[in-house]
């Protein structure tokens, strides 16, 4: 691992400048994603742009419809706060499943969001690849999960990006151009690559706050419990005051995927006996996600497999938002 | 300011530490190679086995996967910070009794995540003594007596508090 310079700007618009004047600079959170990657030899910043002392990014603010929490605000932090644990239970659960508590402690809610896909191929060490020739994610020419795409099929895993896509998060972005705000949804692009310039910063996240009676849920399966990437992560969001249901799913596909028609159907389930209605939601909701043609597989784990772990993860989360 | 070498002070054990580090020192290496405190271990580097767990503010964190600049302004409590060989800390005393070590390289670690979630909540359940190990890999004990060591640490610290309040 190399890392070249260091730089720790208190102001947003210098980050932006050092990030714009650099070739091969990256911003720096809490580096419990990148620094494996360096580890590994996949990333050899010049300069690492650390945000810690940019003050703003590290706060939670509630407004009168709405709460603001800081890209740099840590996922212990997250688990801990009183008001996210109440009205947005889906969010905090996801951030208590990520990884391990001494990484909790480190990692961010913008490093999260952010953090590099993974893959059979690319997560691994320097010596383990050397055999082979690189892939799409460090500039080759192929993808080893999808031999035929024409472009990397890495994994997305994280947890956080689910609940905030079901609860209609709003991203903030500090570029060049100053303050942009970016529904979290257009933030991915095909394929997995990210809607953000090389200067453009993550600095916080907007949360419409919910409408009264909405339950929500997060389910993780992994293979262990703890320390785990999920095999398939869901979040559901249902407000029974206006009758809409939110359900995205992730770690099956390179970005997160939101189930919209299974969501629009479920208006049209009017006078339809609950336990039905979850029972028809689940077999619309399987149904969409095997048309996806983005379902990718990982190591000893083939796409039939996830579905059936996403069966039951569905079922269980449409069960707890709609019955109870 | 962008810096090739950068000045970090960082108090360790209560010990304040000042130097120029390159930005690429972990707190692990800070730690074992410039300070020769090796009672916090390397394991995977990475992340994934917690052997390297040391106190950070109030906070158990890999030190793998925190920098040196990173820890700069911060409080860091190690392995060797919490007993002597004199005076064991209850932590320590309750891992020797429990028979909770057995090749003892996870220990330091094992130790240190437990210490966060005493400071934090002295009267821990058994299910968040697990949760809060979940992080510290453990390949030769099967983790039972590692849970009834911090539970008997539990209490040697409530009996202390009590006798203290006395």
């Amino acid at each position: 691992m190399s890392i070249i310079k260091w730089a720790e700007p208190t102001d947003l618009n210098e980050a932006v400048a050092i990030l714009n004047n650099s070739v091969n600079a990256i911003i720096y959170a809490g580096g419990t994603d990148i620094l494996p990657l360096m580890n590994y030899g996949l990333k050899s910043p010049e300069i690492c742009v650390s945000l810690r002392k940019c003050k703003s990014l590290t706060e939670i603010e509630f407004g009168e419809n709405e709460i603001r929490i800081g890209s740099m605000v840590n996922l212990a932090s997250l688990t801990e706060n009183k008001f996210l644990k109440k009205t947005f239970p889906a969010l905090v659960n996801a951030a208590i499943r990520v990884a391990s508590p001494q990484i909790r402690n480190m990692a961010t809610l913008g490093g999260n969001i952010l953090q590099e896909r993974r893959c059979k191929y690319f997560n691994r060490s320097k010596r383990w690849r050397e055999g082979m020739d690189p892939c799409f994610l460090i500039n080759g020419d192929r993808c080893y999960q999808i031999p035929k795409s024409d472009h990397c099929c890495a994994l997305y895993y994280s947890n956080l990006t689910a609940p905030l896509m079901a609860y209609r998060a709003v991203l903030e972005i500090w570029g060049k151009e100053g303050l942009q705000k970016m529904e979290i949804e257009k933030l991915f692009n095909y394929g997995g690559t990210r809607n953000l310039k090389k200067e453009e910063i993550l600095t916080g996240i907007f949360l419409p706050l919910p409408y009264p009676k909405t339950r929500a849920v997060f389910i993780k399966e992994s293979i262990r419990a703890s320390l785990d990437f999920p095999v398939v992560n869901l979040a559901a969001v249902y407000s029974s005051n206006i009758k809409k249901i939110g359900i995205v799913v992730g770690a099956m596909a390179p970005y997160p995927l939101r189930l919209s028609d299974t969501e629009e159907s479920f208006s049209r389930l009017i006078n339809v006996n609950t336990v039905d209605v979850v029972k028809t939601l689940s077999e619309m909701a399987y149904e969409e996600l095997k048309k996806k043609r983005l379902l990718i597989s990982e190591v000893e784990l083939n796409t039939n497999q996830k579905m059936q772990r996403f069966k039951g993860a569905l079922k269980s989360a449409l069960e707890q938002v709609l019955l109870n | 300011m962008i810096e090739e070498k950068y000045f970090v002070s960082i108090t360790i054990n209560g010990i304040e530490y000042q130097e120029n580090v390159s930005p690429d020192l972990t707190l692990l290496k800070f730690l074992r190679e410039h300070l020769g405190l090796t009672g916090t271990k390397e394991g995977c580097g990475n992340g994934h086995c917690g052997a390297c767990t040391v106190i950070m503010d109030g906070k158990a964190v890999n030190s793998c996967l925190v920098l040196a600049v990173q820890a700069n302004g911060s409080h860091v409590r190690t392995i060797e910070g919490l007993g002597t060989p004199d005076e064991l800390h209850p932590l320590q005393k309750a891992f020797i009794e429990e028979g909770a070590v057995q090749c003892g390289f996870c220990t330091p670690g094992m130790i240190m995540s437990a210490k966060a979630l005493l400071n934090e909540k002295s009267n821990s359940e058994e299910e968040e003594i697990r949760e809060a190990l979940s992080g510290n890999l453990c390949r030769c004990t099967g983790y039972v007596k590692i849970v009834q060591a911090v539970k008997r640490a539990a209490d040697y610290l409530k009996k202390k508090k009590k006798d203290s309040s006395l």
